[in-house]
């Protein structure tokens, strides 16, 4: 392992009082005679502050310019710029998107009853991690996405993954999330692009999770061919993917 | 000998200052920002030099009221007047070819913890601005790091394959911003 990442990560460990009390001392010993060491300490401290910080004191700077603004033009007290809420329009949406799956399900179900049933049978909205909910102002928008999912308000779950993926277009785990909440809420024909998106990046750690809820929202849709190509190349692993897409095939070819 | 410190009424103030309201920001503007204008025009500043070092002073008492063991001891007026004469002396002191500075005082003011809490202010101004020099992946890394989620959920938040991968990730990126920092001519001036 690389040293410097190894004396970064025990910087961290003091900062965070998870080294043992024998480590402990031996760190604390040389912090005392290493003028080096204590200034790098004092900056990993200090960075830590900072970085938390970061949001709630840029949103502080605003706020004292827009008050300085306010002085000079010496305006009387006015109500809250109204903001543009894309969430708002995401969420309404979401839901438009919602009602028009409803009515195109209803077709395909009444063909394919059993695609439905198996469908039920199979889906669980998959865990999302355990996290530490904060209250702090500034919790980040990923955080408060992942805590509208744990609590299943889907469609608040949607836009905030969604306004993640607008702050960063380069990562994926959002689209795996985005496809759950959608397919939770029935719109698999929604949910199924984003599975697949999952999946063609090829290079996160969802692609096999991706690939067995593709296959349940093509199972949701009634598109059984699909749902089965989805499910074979997941037979050949030794996981859990692999025993459940071998009984779901199973099912399938009865 | 030790004395306890008394708590100023106008530590309520700085509650409401600290949360943003802009009800209390606009009415220290009208309130004190005059007073802040007189300071630096009597001592050789424009309107402008004024206004940025008024509004550099919120920020210096913004984050010093952050810190648990802040305690305002004398008025809301009297420290940020404290905060505004020592930025300006700064200034002053950069503009002059001389060692010493004087300034013309317009009222009393402190000078305990007033050098520090500016220090701090200046650094934690490099450090965000070089944090946000950084990719998104790194600062979101760094972030959820930061706020305290385990290693292991920043794996599978992020979808990286392993813990070891994670750990690598987040070093690579505290190391671009350690560098970021240190090779900042204006973090190595407050080093001295």
């Amino acid at each position: 392992m690389n040293t410097q990442q190894d004396h970064y990560e025990q910087i961290e460990d003091y900062l965070a009082d998870s080294l043992s009390d024998t480590e402990r001392q031996a760190f604390e010993t040389r912090l005392h005679s290493d003028t080096n060491l204590a200034r790098q300490v004092n900056l990993h401290r200090q960075l830590q502050q900072a970085i938390v910080q970061e949001k709630g004191d840029r949103t502080m700077q605003q706020a004292i310019q827009q008050a300085a603004k306010h002085w000079e033009a010496d305006e009387q007290p006015v109500g809250r710029t109204i903001r543009f809420q894309p969430k708002i329009y995401w969420a309404a949406a979401s839901v438009g998107v919602l009602l028009l799956s409803a009515v195109f399900f209803g077709v395909f179900q009444r063909d394919n009853p059993s695609a439905q049933a198996l469908f039920d049978e199979q889906f669980v909205a998959y865990e999302a991690p355990v996290l530490f909910r904060s209250t702090a102002i500034d919790t980040l928008v990923l955080q408060k996405a992942y805590v509208a999912y744990q609590d299943k308000a889907y469609v608040n779950a949607i836009a905030l993954f969604t306004e993640t993926l607008h702050q960063n277009p380069n990562q994926i785990v959002p689209y795996f999330y985005i496809g759950q909440s959608k397919l939770a809420m029935g719109d698999a024909v929604g949910a199924i692009p984003t599975f697949q998106t999952v999946i063609d990046h090829k290079n996160n750690a969802y692609v096999t999770q991706a690939t067995w809820y593709l296959a349940l929202a093509y199972l949701k849709i009634g598109d059984r061919e699909s749902a089965t190509a989805q499910l074979r190349t997941l037979t050949q692993r030794q996981d859990v993917y692999g025993k459940k897409a071998t009984a779901l095939l199973e099912q399938l070819n009865k | 000998m030790s004395q306890q410190q008394i708590t100023h009424p106008d530590a309520l103030l700085i509650d409401h200052f600290r949360e943003g309201d802009q009800t209390v920001l606009k009415d220290i503007y009208s309130r004190y920002f005059p007073g802040i204008k007189q300071l630096i025009q009597t001592n050789r500043g424009s309107l402008d030099d004024a206004k940025d070092v008024f509004q550099d002073a919120l920020m210096v008492i913004y984050r010093k009221s952050l810190q648990p063991d802040f305690t305002l001891t004398v008025s809301f007026y009297t420290y940020l007047y404290s905060v505004c004469r020592k930025l300006w002396l700064k200034q002053l002191r950069r503009q002059s070819t001389r060692n010493e500075v004087a300034i013309t005082d317009t009222m009393d003011f402190i000078e305990d913890g007033i050098r520090e809490a500016i220090v701090d202010n200046e650094q934690y101004s490099i450090y965000q601005e070089k944090f946000r020099l950084l990719g998104q992946e790194c600062q979101q890394l760094l972030r959820l790091f930061m706020e305290g989620i385990s290693i292991r959920n920043l794996t599978e938040m992020l979808g990286y394959n392993s813990e070891a991968y994670t750990k690598k990730r987040k070093f690579l990126c505290k190391e671009k911003l350690v560098a970021l920092i240190e090779h900042d001519p204006r973090y190595k001036d407050l080093q001295e």
